[in-house]
C-alpha cells in the first residue's frame, strides 16, 4: 500500500479584502459576496507565481519528512496556471530542490484536479514497482489570469501544496481513488489568452452545476468499488473555490456539511486552484493524532473531471513534527490595496521599462 | 572588481546574463559553492581557484539555508533597479549563514529593515528575466516565523 508520508503547503503572505474590490467594481450585490462566503483572498508578490510557491511547499513537505532529496524517484509538478507553455516546469523545480537528475519529473494539467491526478501517476508508479517516493506538487495562481471586473475576481487566489507519496513510513494510506470525467463548457483559458473565460453562463451555471453533477459520479464510483456509505469518513476535504461550493459538494455526496466545513479555508484565502482541497486536507491531517481515521478528499476541475480519494491515518500521525502546518500560514498576513493588487498580478498594461527619468 | 577582498559577500541580485544564469544556477537555485579541499575555506558564489591559498581543488558544497541578519537596509535610490520594477520596496541584508559564509540579499516580503540577528530562511523566489525574456529564480530570503 503506498500513501502519503508529508506534507507541505504555502499561502501567499499578501491578502486583499473583497470589500476592497467591491469598492472599485461594484459588479455583484454585496449580499451575493456574503452568502458566497468570499471574505479575503491571497495575492500574490511580484516575484511569486506557481513554481516559487510550489517549491515553497516542497521544502517544508521535504523538512516535515525529514527525507534527502536525492532519495526521491519522481517529482510531479501539478497546476492550471503553469508560468510555462512550453518548457517543463517540473524540470527547474527538480533542479532548484536538489533531485538527482535520473528521475520522472514531469507536469500534470488538468485544471482545479491536477493535484490528484499527480497523486494518482505517483501512487501507480509506486504499486507498480517503478519508484518508492514521488513528490507531488500542486500550485496555482488563480488570481494572475482573473480578469478585473470579473465577478471571480473576488475568490481567484494562489497557494501551493506538496504531498511526499511513499511506499513506506505514510501517516496515511491512500485506500482508493475514483475519477469522471466529461466535456462541459467551463472555464477555460487558450494559449496566449490573457484571461480565464467562462464557457457557458454566470459562474453559478455551469461550474457549480457541472460540480454537482461531477461529483455524483466520482462518489457512486467510489462508493459502489470500495463499499463506503457517505457516513463512512469521519472527516472530509470538499471542492471550496466559495465556502458555498463546499455545502454544495456535500449535498451532491450526501455527507454531513459539517464534517467538512471547519477545514474550508476559502473565506480566508480564495480559490487556490489544484492546491485548494489538498491545503483543505493538509489542515484535517494537522489535527489527527490517531491512527484508522478515515478522511474522504473530494476535488473538481473545470471542464470537467472530479476525484474521490479515501485515506486512512496510521500510527506515524501522531508523531509528525512541527504541527499545524496551515493554520499559522492563514494567520501570517499582510493586507493590500486593489491598485497594489493589480500591479502585482501584471493586469496593469504598461511599458516595459521606463520607470523612471534615469533610464 | 575590487570586491574580492569581501570572501564571497559580492551582490548576486543581478543577472545579466542568459548564459551565465545558466551557469551558475546551482549556487541561485541551491546556494551551491565550493570548498576548498586544501585549506577547508568555504566560498560563496563558487570560485575556481581558493582566493586564501590558490589551490583548484575545490569541491561543491551545500551552504546552510539558515542564517542571521547582519545589517540590512531599504534601497532608497528613488527609483526601481532594472528588472525589480514591480517591487516597490526591496529590503536587502547582509546575511551570516549558519555556516559562516556571509552573503547580500534580498529579504522578501518586507518593507522595513530588519533589525541585526533576526534569523532568517532562504526561499525561492522569481527574479529579474533574464536577456532572452526567460524567467529566472534563485534565493532570497524570508524572516523566520
Ligand atoms: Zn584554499
Amino acid at each position: 500500500m503506498s500513501g502519503i508520508k508529508a506534507y507541505g503547503v504555502a499561502i501567499p503572505k499578501r491578502r486583499i479584502d473583497a470589500t476592497a474590490i467591491w469598492d472599485v467594481w461594484k459588479n455583484v450585490s454585496k449580499d451575493i459576496l456574503e452568502k458566497m462566503g468570499m471574505k479575503e483572498r491571497t495575492v500574490t508578490g511580484p516575484d511569486e507565481d506557481p513554481i516559487s510557491l510550489g517549491v515553497d511547499a516542497a521544502k517544508r513537505c521535504l523538512k516535515q519528512a525529514g527525507v534527502n532529496p536525492e532519495t526521491l524517484d519522481g517529482l510531479i509538478f501539478c497546476s492550471e496556471t503553469n508560468p510555462y507553455q512550453t518548457k517543463s516546469a517540473a524540470s527547474v523545480i527538480q533542479d532548484i530542490l536538489g533531485l538527482r537528475h535520473d528521475v520522472f519529473a514531469t507536469d500534470v494539467q488538468a485544471s482545479a484536479r491536477s493535484g490528484f491526478d499527480g497523486i494518482r501517476i505517483a501512487k501507480s508508479l509506486i504499486d507498480g514497482g517503478s519508484a518508492e517516493q514521488v513528490l507531488v506538487i500542486a500550485s496555482d495562481c488563480l488570481n494572475q489570469y482573473m480578469a478585473p471586473g470579473h465577478v471571480y475576481e473576488y475568490a481567484a487566489a494562489a497557494g501551493a501544496a506538496a504531498l511526499l507519496i511513499s511506499k513506506e513510513g505514510c501517516i496515511a494510506e491512500i485506500d482508493g481513488m475514483t475519477f469522471a470525467s466529461e466535456d462541459k463548457a467551463n472555464w477555460f483559458r487558450l494559449s496566449g489568452d490573457r484571461y480565464m473565460q467562462l464557457g457557458a453562463g454566470f459562474v453559478g451555471y455551469i461550474s457549480n452545476w457541472g460540480l454537482m453533477d461531477s461529483l455524483k459520479q466520482s462518489w457512486k464510483a467510489y462508493a459502489d468499488k470500495y463499499g463506503v456509505t457517505p457516513a463512512s469518513f469521519e472527516h472530509y476535504a470538499l471542492p471550496q473555490g466559495t465556502v458555498v461550493q463546499a455545502f454544495m459538494s456535500s449535498g451532491a455526496i450526501g455527507c454531513d456539511p459539517y464534517a467538512a466545513l471547519p477545514y474550508v479555508v476559502s473565506e480566508q484565502t480564495g480559490d487556490m486552484g489544484s492546491a485548494q482541497v489538498l491545503i483543505s486536507m493538509c489542515s484535517i491531517l494537522d489535527l489527527i493524532d490517531d491512527a484508522s481515521v478515515k478522511v474522504g478528499v473530494v476535488g473538481y476541475g473545470w471542464g470537467d473531471g472530479s476525484c474521490v480519494m479515501g485515506l486512512t491515518t496510521t500510527d506515524h500521525i501522531g508523531s509528525v513534527p512541527n504541527r499545524p502546518v496551515v493554520m499559522p500560514l492563514l494567520e501570517q498576513k499582510e493586507m493590500i490595496d486593489y491598485g497594489m493588487a493589480l500591479k502585482y498580478e501584471k493586469k496593469i498594461d504598461r511599458a516595459q521599462k521606463g520607470f523612471s527619468s534615469y533610464y | 572588481m575590487g570586491f574580492d577582498n569581501l570572501h564571497g559577500a559580492i551582490p548576486k541580485v543581478e543577472i545579466h546574463n542568459t548564459v551565465k544564469a545558466y551557469k551558475e544556477k546551482a549556487g541561485r537555485y541551491r546556494l551551491q559553492g565550493v570548498r576548498c579541499e586544501d585549506c577547508g575555506t568555504l566560498w560563496f558564489p563558487r570560485r575556481f581557484v581558493c582566493p586564501k591559498c590558490q589551490s583548484q581543488h575545490l569541491a561543491p558544497y551545500l551552504c546552510m539555508e539558515t542564517g542571521k541578519v547582519v545589517t540590512s537596509w531599504v534601497d532608497t535610490m528613488g527609483f526601481p533597479a532594472i528588472g525589480y520594477e514591480d517591487i516597490d520596496t526591496r529590503v536587502v541584508a547582509m546575511i551570516t549563514l549558519d555556516d559562516g559564509i556571509t552573503v547580500i540579499a534580498e529579504i522578501a516580503d518586507e518593507h522595513l529593515e530588519v533589525p541585526k540577528d533576526t534569523p532568517v530562511e532562504m526561499i525561492i523566489r522569481a527574479q529579474k528575466r533574464d536577456d532572452t525574456g526567460n524567467l529566472t529564480y534563485g534565493y532570497k530570503f524570508k524572516v523566520c516565523q
